[in-house]
């Protein structure tokens, strides 16, 4: 590595999500106590077969019924349906080196990625990892392994953001890498060409995906606090302008708006779970978010 | 454009690059960025397109405000002086400049070598002066005090020919010799400004502004809130600097009603110290006409703002009208340094004596009180019977005794009653023949004769409580008449007896504040009957003693009161029609002459000193509202006249006057001090009348209102939008005291565009904030 790849899961970063996987882990079992459902990790809910007891095993999944048929001891084995397969979509195209902050909006995302997968894998749900911009530029296969984490994050290591994004061909190809239906986490800006970004999504949510979007901001991309005689150049090769970015400020609000609320309209449209996230909140609020629609959809699959 | 800016100096330090540099640091700004890179441009882009005009406007407004905000401090240190005439120049609007002049005689006060009217003639000139330098549409209008009905220019337009004939005729102009409210001024001036509707309009009062003009402001400060409301910018210009210490004659008068040739006639004059300091050892030089008297009046002491009165006497040695004039020495002031008077000098002064019993020896005793000796008293009496009254010209006798008179025909009451009305002054003295139903019916006439009281039947003794040490029998009032007998005590007056009176009826008031006519008890007896009165018929007063002079009624003729007693009564009852008029300067002469005894032809001589032409016309008559003959204001009664006792006259009112044909004759040039002669033919026979004119008295009084009184008057609203110039101040000519105003106006023109300039920039992003500042081009 050429870089400390675990810089994206810094020391505070690693205890600041272990004690947001606590909350996480509150929540949810939180959620599921009240459901009085034993609290899951890693089991299926679908009977496969039996298996002879061996001393070690839960006596919890003896199958008392065959025990009162065979006087013997036998354990239920159950199909992982519920391990559902999150593949993590990270926008690493020019756009998202913008930042005024500490962090620009690619280090955000990938922040929200990495804690996002040590959830997962401290849960040994399945993550799988694409970084993209106009192509992919980093893949990683679904893995349920806590050692699965350094691969992930070093494939968010990735070179500094150069390139365009071509979003619908990303998407296409995870479409098409992705038989079994999941969770498709998309963390990105969405500066994408709308048309072809919402045929992915589309194509995703038709082969049964469950996708979410996490719409990462910069704080000044949307509150546009410029002042004085301002140069842009745009990134990704948008364009430049000189101007007095006050006398614009309310015109490029209410354009950024329209943008926000047309992806909203069209994500509520496809049943897609869509959140805007500014690089200045902290992560609990997304991973929040992120468990309570997993929860939703666990709730909606046993039902 | 220099005279527009006081401190022009400031203009040529770089002006035009001053100006141009909000636009080149506006294009240097264009230059000067911070460079973004920048995620999100497709929305910037677009926000771009939709506001770009509006941009480019503010950013033109912007600049705008810049470049006006420099020039408007340029216009601040340089002091631009702009007053509203110029604005209106600029505007292309009228500028009338009107200039009320004071020609009052205080005007005339000197000192160095000039006076008042003098500077103001040259405000005059310099007011033309510095209009003449600003150019453009401008007019002036000059108003002298003395006659604001006839402007000596009227909306005269201002140019350099106008510059050189108006010195010209300022030079010859004249201060008159009048007092003139300056609020008859100021009213005149507010009349003719009204008229004007658009324009600027300026009213310059070049005056001395005297403390007594001030002194009942509320008139004049009524004037000037008419005039600012009106939109007429008020200047007062002061002219004269400070006090200065004056003498003036305010008074010279006499008893002329009983001047008669070769008698010494009492005259009286008065003089004012109107100044701060005591004035000693005072001489009135005395003239006669023209001939300086070997006499001196002197004036041993006068204190600071007090009037003193000295008297003396001059003999006439001949007989007709006589000029007297009286003057001071040489002082700051020498208008009301001299004063006139025109005295008519009778021959004698003829008194008739009417007897009703030429027998009686009572009426010897008041013929020899006056007419002892002609020559020493100047007194003429004539003796004769009552039918005298009517078979006679009575009218140039001074006055009439009637005594001890039984009774009067209609014909002789009839003229007797038109003399008196006519101001000719009437004795009554009772006696033993005298039969009281006829005096009641026909002389007391209810209340309204020429006999004041209604009589008893009988006359009656006047009774004595203690024989042997009687108190007074004659009770007198203080009156003017006996002032001279009332003296030091004078014994003769308690000694005097009273043996017999004739009483009044009893129904008679004895009171007079009880009774309701013009009757008043001068003395009365013990008894509290009443002895000595006095009322008004017409213009002629009556003097009733209810006794007689016979020395069965009374011992006072024995005594040496007696004689100057009748010389004060003639002086008090004599007609007052041949006491000349005075007045002061200005009063027009104004006469009303009966046609059928006037002729048309009329000579007006002015005072051979006033530089003034005698006037010749041509009267022709014309209907008149006129007061009946014999009236106060009867026959050719000249109105205005000041002399005579004005009290109890009987006024005319107005359902009286009737339309009557009258030569009037009007003549009002009468500005200078001296005596008037009008002559006039009449019954064919040339006759003359003379006016004696002399300065208005509150002209000498020479205290100065000062500018912090004046201020005070015209209260604080009014005294900031009235400006006040002292003497020989010449800045507020070049309109200096303006740009108090402009600079106020720049100012608050400054802080508006700052505010507006402001505004502007932060909404076009020139006030970054310290993050955003701080963070710079990425």
């Amino acid at each position: 590595m050429t870089r400390d790849s675990k810089r994206f899961l810094r020391p505070e970063e690693i205890s600041r999500i272990a004690r947001l996987e606590v909350r996480a882990r509150h929540i949810v079992e939180g959620f599921l106590s009240g459901l009085h459902r034993s609290p899951y990790l890693g089991q299926s809910v679908e009977f496969v077969q039996h298996r002879e007891y061996v001393p070690g095993d839960d006596v919890r999944r003896i199958d008392w019924k065959v025990w009162s048929k065979t006087d013997r001891y036998f354990i239920k084995q159950y199909e992982e349906e519920t391990n559902l397969r999150t593949t993590l979509l990270v926008d690493c195209s020019e756009s998202m080196r913008f930042g005024t902050g500490p962090l620009n909006k690619y280090e955000y995302a990938c922040t929200v990625a990495a804690a996002m997968a040590y959830l997962l894998l401290r849960q040994q749900d399945a993550v799988g990892l694409t970084v993209f911009d106009d192509a992919i530029r980093g893949r990683v296969d679904f893995g349920s392994r806590r050692s699965h984490l350094v691969g992930l994050l070093e494939a968010l290591d990735a070179p500094d953001p150069q390139r365009k994004t071509d979003i619908y061909g990303i998407l296409e190809e995870v479409a098409a890498a992705q038989r079994r239906r999941g969770i498709v986490v998309i963390v990105s800006d969405l500066f994408v060409p709308r048309e072809g970004l919402f045929r992915g999504l589309r194509m995703l949510r038709r082969r049964g995906h469950d996708v979410m979007i996490f719409h990462v901001l910069d704080d000044e991309e949307l509150d546009f606090n410029f002042t004085g005689t301002t140069r842009f150049e745009g990134l990704e090769e948008a364009g430049e302008l000189v101007c007095d970015p006050r006398s614009l400020r309310e015109g490029y609000q209410r354009a950024i708006e329209d943008f926000r609320a047309e992806l909203r309209k069209r994500c509520a449209a496809e049943t897609i779970d869509f959140q805007t996230i500014r690089t200045s909140e902290h992560l609990d609020a997304a991973l929040a978010h992120y468990l309570n629609h997993r929860i939703g959809m666990r709730q909606s699959i046993r039902s | 454009m220099g005279s527009w800016f006081l401190n022009a100096g400031f203009l040529g330090m770089g002006t035009a690059a001053l100006v141009s540099a909000p636009v080149i640091i506006h294009l240097i700004n264009r230059y000067r960025f911070r460079r973004v890179e920048f995620a999100a441009m497709e929305f910037l882009l677009a926000s771009q397109k939709r506001n770009r005009r509006r941009i480019l406007v503010e950013q033109l407004l912007l600049l705008l405000l810049r470049i006006l905000l420099v020039m408007a401090l340029i216009a601040l240190i340089a002091r631009l002086v702009l007053d509203p005439s110029t604005l209106a120049l600029l505007q292309g609007a009228d500028v009338h400049h009107l200039v009320l002049l004071d020609d009052t005689a205080s005007m005339q006060d000197e000192w160095n070598e000039t006076n008042g009217f003098d500077e103001a003639k040259g405000v005059i000139e310099g007011l033309v002066a510095a209009s003449v330098l600003e150019g453009g549409a401008q007019r002036l209008t000059v108003l002298r005090l003395s006659r604001v009905t006839q402007p000596d220019y009227l909306e005269q337009r201002i140019d350099r020919g106008f510059q050189g004939e108006l010195k010209t005729r300022l030079d010859s102009l004249p201060c008159s010799f009048r007092h003139v409210d300056l609020t008859d001024g100021l009213a005149a001036a507010a009349q003719l400004l009204a008229k004007q509707s658009t324009g600027v309009k300026h009213l310059h009062v070049v005056s001395d502004f005297r403390e007594h003009d001030w002194q009942d402001s509320t008139r004049l400060v009524e004037q000037i809130e008419t005039l600012a409301g009106d939109g007429v910018t008020v200047n007062l210009v002061r002219t004269v600097p400070e006090r200065h210490a004056n003498l003036a004659v305010t008074e010279l008068s006499g008893e002329l009603q009983v001047a008669s040739a070769r008698v010494p006639v009492k005259l009286t004059a008065a003089v004012a110290n109107h100044g701060e300091t005591l004035i000693g050892r005072v001489n009135l030089a005395v003239s006669v006409d023209g001939e300086r008297l070997p006499l001196e009046v002197t004036f041993e002491r006068i204190e600071a703002g007090q009037v003193v009165e000295q008297s003396f006497e001059v003999t006439f040695e001949v007989s007709g009208k006589h000029r007297v004039e009286v003057t001071l020495p040489g002082d700051s002031l020498s208008a009301d340094n001299t004063r006139h008077l025109a005295v008519e000098v009778a021959p004698a002064n003829r008194v008739l004596v009417i007897e009703g019993d030429p027998s009686d020896q009572e009426g010897i005793f008041p013929t020899l009180a006056l007419a002892a000796n002609p020559q020493a008293s100047g007194y003429q009496t004539v003796v004769a019977s009552s039918d005298f009254l009517y078979r006679n010209n009575i009218d140039d006798f001074q006055s009439i005794l009637m005594l001890n008179v039984p009774e009067l025909t209609p014909d002789a009451i009839e003229s007797l009653e038109a003399f008196v009305r006519g101001g000719g002054g009437l004795v009554w003295y009772t006696g033993d023949a005298i039969n009281p139903a006829s005096y009641n019916s026909l002389l007391y006439a209810e209340g309204k004769g020429l006999f004041p009281v209604p009589l008893a039947d009988a006359p009656r003794e006047l009774l004595r409580d203690n024989v042997a040490a009687p108190g007074p029998d004659l009770e007198l009032t203080a009156h003017p008449m006996l002032a001279g007998l009332q003296g030091q005590d004078n014994p003769e007056i308690e000694a005097t007896r009273i043996f017999r009176f004739f009483p009044v009826t009893d129904e008679w008031q004895k009171d007079d504040r009880r009774r309701e006519d013009s009757v008043t008890t001068i003395g009365r007896l013990r008894t509290r009957d009443p002895l000595l009165l006095e009322h008004r018929f017409g213009r002629g007063r009556v003097i009733t003693c209810l006794t007689s002079c016979g020395p069965d009624w009374t011992n006072f003729p024995q005594y040496r009161s007696f004689v100057p007693f009748h010389f004060e009564l003639q002086k008090y009852i004599s007609r007052s029609d041949r006491v000349l008029p005075q007045r002061e300067s200005g009063a027009p002469i104004h006469l009303e002459l009966d046609p059928s005894r006037f002729g048309p032809a009329v000579r007006i001589e002015p005072p051979r000193n006033s530089g003034q032409v005698t006037v010749e016309m041509q009267v022709q008559a014309g209907s008149v509202q006129t007061a009946p003959a014999g009236s106060a204001r009867g026959g050719s009664a000249d109105a205005g006249d000041k002399t005579g006792d004005k009290t109890k006259t009987g006024a005319v009112t107005q359902s009286d006057a009737k339309p009557t044909l009258r030569r009037v004759v009007d003549y009002d040039r009468t500005d200078y001090p001296g005596v008037y002669r009008v002559r006039l033919v009449a019954d064919e026979v040339n006759v003359e009348r003379w006016f004696a004119y002399n300065t208005g008295r509150d002209e000498g009084r020479l205290e100065l209102a000062d500018t912090t009184s004046i201020r005070k008057s015209l209260g604080p609203e009014l005294a900031d939008g009235v400006r006040i110039q002292e003497a020989g101040s010449t800045e507020w000519l070049s309109g200096e005291e303006s740009d108090r105003d402009i600079r106020e106006w720049i100012l608050g023109l400054l802080i508006l565009v700052l505010l507006a300039e402001q505004v502007m920039a932060y909404r076009l992003s020139f006030h970054p904030s310290r993050a955003m500042a701080s963070r710079g081009a990425a």
